[in-house]
């Protein structure tokens, strides 16, 4: 590694051990490689020379096993040995194969000595032949003669062969061993001298390390050392070029910076000194002044103390001068004015008083208060003597100021004519000892004072008054006079600014209640445009000249928000029509008008924009004389749209009438015509007569239609709305029509009661209806159905047919009047086209609602619903019939709370679907049935009803009500008649008894009190009597044939 | 030779009547339900004389009118008898202008309708 040819210490130490651990691997994986491949050669040959060891053992034992079989063959000659012979004989062949195959390798290399191994064993072979051929003869001589010429020897041939190739085998293996043992021996020397050589790599690693890191470092942190101690340094190695080489060269610099600013220090440190030398001396000369500076000081503060009370005097005056200006309000001038002038001047007292002028009269109501200058005003006036003069201001005098009697002229007086101050001493009153201690006298100074008027009199005076004896020192009263000259200029100058401001404030007075005035006029104008924009014409008033002056707010909505004031109302109709493309003369219309000077003419005016529906307007015009507008033209705009519409509809409808009503007329007069005047054959003429007759019920049943339609428009229909069963209605209807023009009705009904409050009659016309349209609109089909569906709360009824449909544009038009599905096919059919129209209004007026549902080809189905009727169920409970509601409830509860069930019904239809909806096992254990009735049927019919044919009774009743007075009944009695004739308490006991306690059949009981006139009674009502029981007050009554048994 | 009429009318006991009228006095009757097919009629057929009801689905009997004057080929010159009702009898002019040579009214006598056919057919009939 040489110096500085790599600059990083760490890349360089990573590289050398890389280096020399790199070397130090691959020599040593070389040697373990040759160690290793040598030893697998050396194991292998082992492996194999021992095996051929074993095998040359294996043979030879074979050999010799089958010479000594064959020995002792031939020396025994038993067969068995002869066989052990020729089997060893055989497994000593298959062994030498073995061997020889095992030496193959090593015959070719010619190393072996199995050559003539091999040629023996062939003598062998042809030994063994011959000896065995000879045992078989027998001859024993010539095998002893064989054996001693080759057998014997041959045999120990083949042994010393054998000996010799097996030690040669062992004398291999030995050596093999021994090369192995050395190779061991080389493994193990490789590795000492690997780890030698790692030790020795690493002690030339920390050598190298050593002198070329730590010993620069160790100097370099010598060096450091003494520089912290300051000592001078030199270092080496600042030439090398890696990073310590960089430290040292730091180091190095830094040590000489060190001492260079250690020089400079030295240097500084001189001077320093120098310094310092001066700077003492300097000290002590400003000490010295120091003392002189803190002796001025002393005498500043002195004089400073001085100043002060006079600095405060002049805050004082200042304060003073301040109050006299920058305040509006005379009141709060005064107050602050007065009072810090009695401050500055050293006055106690003050005092200012005006001449009170009708004009001024605003200044004293703001400046009076409390009742104590109330007071002094009066003392004022009294001692003035004058009335007209007030006090503006007063403050530090006592609340009564008796002190001031004296010369009414007075020394006041005296001021304001001299106009000049004037000062007068006085002994101060009582009250003005008490507020000012033990002062025996006071001086008073009035000086006269000027308003804002600008009069060069004195309007008044200002009294200031000091307490005490002393006499006000002559600079002070000399300041004192200017500050109350100063005082006076201002009041002066706040007087004028007052009188100023009040005629602002009158000024301003003025103008609210102009303002206002202004405000009611706009509420005013307000209100009328409210007025006229709320009217529905369009109003708008323009000029002869044609200038809208004004129009209203329904003028943009109706025509064209072009109308607004200011533009000219011929041209905003023409602007108007171009814009909407209205092809028309309504601009000249206009002018016409205005040039015409019409005045109450009224004309009309269609507004057609293209694409959008017409509108019709009437429009007045009048000349108008108004006082702003002057002459002028009102037109009014009032939309009539409706009232076209209307008429158009009427006029429509005028035109079909009369076009439907035509059509049979024409035939009707056209065949009877026929008739009359030609000679007709009979069988044609029962044929015009039979077209008369079918036109005229034509004529008659669209005269019957069109009346109920009106009818019905104009809500004069009525509705006998009671309690019914759709079922029967949909029976008999179908019943009508079924079997007509080819078709059948198919029904289909629920179980049970279909219960609805509806009109019966109604109803059959609304089946009839949609049935006859159903056949109608499905020629050739075979059938139309009619079913009844149990809806969520109501009832649906559905007429199907399977014909011709509704097409599509037809569908929105289908309920509408004379409307029939306009083709030719259909206008075969016939009627009014007013059926479903009618259908329509019925059903909706009864409560109900009607769709329909239709495929072009298919058929329709239409669909009507009416809200089920709920009933109460009268299974086993009172059934109590009763118009009167309250009445009722009364029953009921009475029975309810006697702990039976009872149910309510104020009409007997509607208790005749509750049975009917009710079990047949569970009839109402009883009745109370009320004779007049809310619904068509009255008590008598439900009891008829409830007997049934027979006439007999299958649950009691008990007639709450009176009875209809027999003919010949003496009106004296008709007021007990005519009363309820059994109280609520009686009613219960007598349904009790007949509930507990009944007659042998079910009876009738009756507030008839004799037998003549229950008999009477029933039988008016067509009931057979049977049995009559006689009470007090009412007959208990069998009823029904006697000679028709009830099947109970 | 019958004279021959084409009758136009979509109402099934009025056309009735009309052809019981007419066909009485002899007259070759041919009938018409709406407009549409009164045209076809008139394009393949040759008549004397044409009677058409104003309200008719297709087309009206005025419609009907203005094109048999101005595409009518051979039938376009025939006299021809609006039957109205009196509802439109405000088009009285219009149907002048498309050509109506009379108007009659509904319901109209069979007695005065025959004697105007036969007036207008130009003979009377055998």
């Amino acid at each position: 590694m040489k110096e500085g040819t790599s600059g990083s210490l760490s890349r360089r130490i990573v590289y050398g051990i890389l280096t020399l651990f790199l070397v130090l691997g691959v020599l040593l994986a070389a040697a373990e490689l040759i160690v290793h491949r040598q030893y697998v050669s050396l194991s292998d040959e082992l492996d194999e020379r021992i095996e051929r060891l074993n095998l040359l053992q294996d043979t030879e034992r074979a050999f010799l096993e089958t010479v000594s079989y064959l020995r002792a063959y031939a020396a025994y000659e038993r067969e068995d040995l002869y066989q052990q012979s020729v089997s060893s004989r055989e497994e000593y062949d298959r062994l030498f194969h073995a061997l020889e195959h095992a030496y193959a390798g090593a015959v070719q290399q010619g190393l072996s000595g199995v050559t003539e191994l091999e040629g023996l064993n062939e003598r062998f072979d042809r030994y063994s032949a011959q000896a065995m051929n000879l045992i078989g003869a027998g001859d024993i001589a010539a095998l002893a003669e064989l054996s001693e010429s080759q057998g014997s020897a041959l045999v120990r041939r083949m042994e010393t062969e054998f000996a010799g190739l097996v030690d040669m085998q062992r004398e291999r293996i030995g050596d093999l061993t021994a090369q192995i043992r050395t190779l061991g021996y080389i493994i193990l020397l490789v590795t000492a001298l690997a780890l030698i050589a790692a030790l020795g790599a690493a002690l030339l690693l920390i050598r190298y390390l050593k002198r070329s890191f730590i010993q620069p470092i160790v100097a370099a942190e010598a060096a450091v050392g003494k520089i912290e101690r300051g000592e001078i340094v030199e270092l080496g190695g600042s030439s090398r070029g890696d990073e310590i080489g960089s430290l040292l060269g730091g180091i190095g610099r830094m040590a000489e910076g060190i001492r260079s600013r250690q020089y400079e220090l030295e240097n500084n440190l001189v001077r320093m000194e120098e310094q310092r030398e001066e700077l003492e001396a300097q000290n002590d000369e400003l000490e010295a002044q120091n003392e002189q500076i803190l002796e001025q000081r002393r005498k500043l503060e002195r004089t400073l103390e001085q100043l002060t009370h006079r600095e405060q005097q002049l805050e004082a005056i200042n304060a003073y001068q301040q109050s006299l200006v920058g305040l509006t309000d005379l009141g709060d001038f005064l107050e602050r004015a007065i009072g810090q002038l009695l401050l500055v001047t050293g006055r106690d007292a003050g005092m200012l008083v005006f001449r009170n002028e009708g004009s001024k009269d605003g200044g004293s109501s703001e400046s009076g208060g409390p009742s104590a200058e109330e007071e002094t005003r009066q003392t004022i006036l009294e001692r003035f003597g004058e009335r007209g003069y007030e006090v503006l201001y007063s403050g530090g005098y006592p609340l009564s100021a008796e002190g001031f009697e004296g010369e009414p002229a007075g020394p006041a007086l005296q001021a304001m004519r001299t106009n000049r101050p004037v000062s007068r001493r006085r002994p101060v009153s009582g009250a003005e000892k008490g507020a000012h201690g033990a002062y025996e006298s006071a001086v008073d100074t009035y000086y006269p004072v000027y308003d804002g008027v600008g009069e060069e009199r004195p309007a008044g005076f200002l009294l200031l008054t000091l307490y005490g004896d002393r006499s006000p020192e002559q600079g002070e009263e000399e300041l004192a006079d200017g500050l109350i000259r100063q005082f006076i200029g201002a009041l002066f100058a706040q007087l004028t600014q007052a009188e100023r401001q009040r005629q602002n404030r009158e000024m301003n007075r003025l103008n609210r209640a102009l303002e206002q005035e202004k405000r009611n006029l706009g509420d005013q104008r307000d209100a009328t445009q409210q007025v006229i924009d709320s009217i529905n014409e369009a109003l708008i008033v323009c000029s002869p000249q044609g200038e809208i002056l004004m129009c209203n707010r329904i003028t943009g909505e109706l025509l064209d928000p072009t109308f607004c004031t200011g533009r000219n109302f011929a041209e905003a109709m023409d602007e108007m029509n171009d814009k909407l493309g209205i092809v028309a003369d309504a601009g000249d219309r206009i002018r016409t008008a205005l040039a015409s000077d019409l005045d109450g003419g009224r004309t009309r005016y269609s507004f057609e924009p293209p694409g959008q529906s017409a509108r019709y307007f009437e429009v007045y015009i009048r000349r108008i004389e108004d006082v702003v507008w002057g002459d002028v033209r009102l037109f009014v705009f009032r939309d009539r749209t409706e009232e076209e519409e209307t008429n158009r509809m009427r006029d429509e409808f005028v035109s079909v009438v009369s076009h439907e009503l035509r059509t049979p007329l024409a035939s009707i007069l056209g065949f009877s015509e026929l008739m009359l005047n030609r000679s007709v054959k009979p069988e044609k003429a029962q044929k015009y007569i039979g077209t008369i007759h079918g036109e005229a019920k034509r004529l008659s049943g669209l005269i019957g239609d069109f009346l109920d339609l009106q009818r019905i428009e104009a809500g004069k229909q009525n509705y006998r709305m009671l309690p019914l069963d759709l079922k029967p209605i949909a029976e008999d209807m179908a019943a009508q029509w079924d079997g007509r023009s080819g078709h059948a009705v198919r029904l289909s009904l629920p179980e049970g009661v279909c219960a609805v409050r509806s009109d019966g009659d109604r109803l059959k016309q609304i089946f009839h209806n949609l049935l006859s349209n159903a056949i109608k609109y499905s020629p050739g089909k075979e059938v139309v159905e009619c079913a009844i569906r149990r809806g969520e709360d109501r009832w649906i009824v559905e007429i199907r047919d399977y014909g011709l449909g509704i097409p599509e544009e037809a569908k929105s038009k289908l309920f509408g009047k004379f409307y029939r599905v306009d083709n030719s096919d259909r206008r075969q059919i016939g009627g009014t086209g007013l059926g479903l129209a009618i259908v329509k209004e019925m059903i909706e007026d009864m409560g109900g609602a009607i769709s329909f549902d239709s495929t072009l080809g298919e058929g329709s189905v239409f669909r009507f619903e009416l809200p089920m009727l709920e009933l109460a169920n009268p299974a086993g409970a009172v059934l109590i019939l009763e118009d009167d509601e309250s009445l009722g409830r009364l029953i009921l509860e009475a029975f309810r709370e006697d702990g039976r069930p009872a149910v309510l019904f104020s009409e007997a239809e509607a208790a005749l679907l509750a049975l009917r909806q009710s079990p047949e096992n569970r009839p109402p254990v009883l009745g109370i049935v009320d004779l007049s009735l809310a619904g068509e049927l009255d008590g008598w019919d439900f009891i008829r009803l409830l007997a049934g044919e027979q006439g007999s009774l299958q649950i009691p009743i008990v007639i709450s009500s009176a009875l209809d007075p027999p003919q010949d009944y003496e009106e004296a009695d008709l007021e007990t008649y005519l009363r309820k004739p059994f109280t609520v308490k009686e009613l219960l006991a007598l349904g009790r008894r007949l509930i507990e306690d009944p007659p042998s059949r079910p009876a009738l009981a009756i507030p008839a009190p004799s037998e003549p006139f229950a008999r009477a009674s029933l039988e008016q009502k067509g009931l057979d009597i049977r049995q009559v029981e006689v009470n007090s007050d009412f007959s208990i009554v069998e009823i029904g044939s006697e000679d028709k048994e009830t099947p109970l | 030779m019958k004279k021959k009429i084409l009758i136009a009318e979509d109402e099934m006991v009025l056309r009735f009547l009309l052809t019981e009228t007419l066909e009485d006095e002899g007259y070759d009757i041919d009938e018409a339900e709406d407009g549409r097919l009164a045209m076809d009629s008139l394009r393949y057929g040759e008549y004397d004389l044409i009677i058409l009801d104003y309200m008719m689905p297709e087309a009206t009997g005025l419609e009907v009118c203005r094109w048999l004057r101005s595409e009518g080929g051979r039938n376009a010159d025939k006299p021809v008898i609006l039957l109205t009702a009196k509802a439109e009898e405000k088009d009285r002019e219009q149907a002048i202008q498309a050509g109506v040579t009379r108007f009659v009214s509904k319901p109209f006598s069979p007695v005065e309708l025959t004697e105007i056919v036969h007036k207008l057919a130009g003979e009377q009939p055998s």
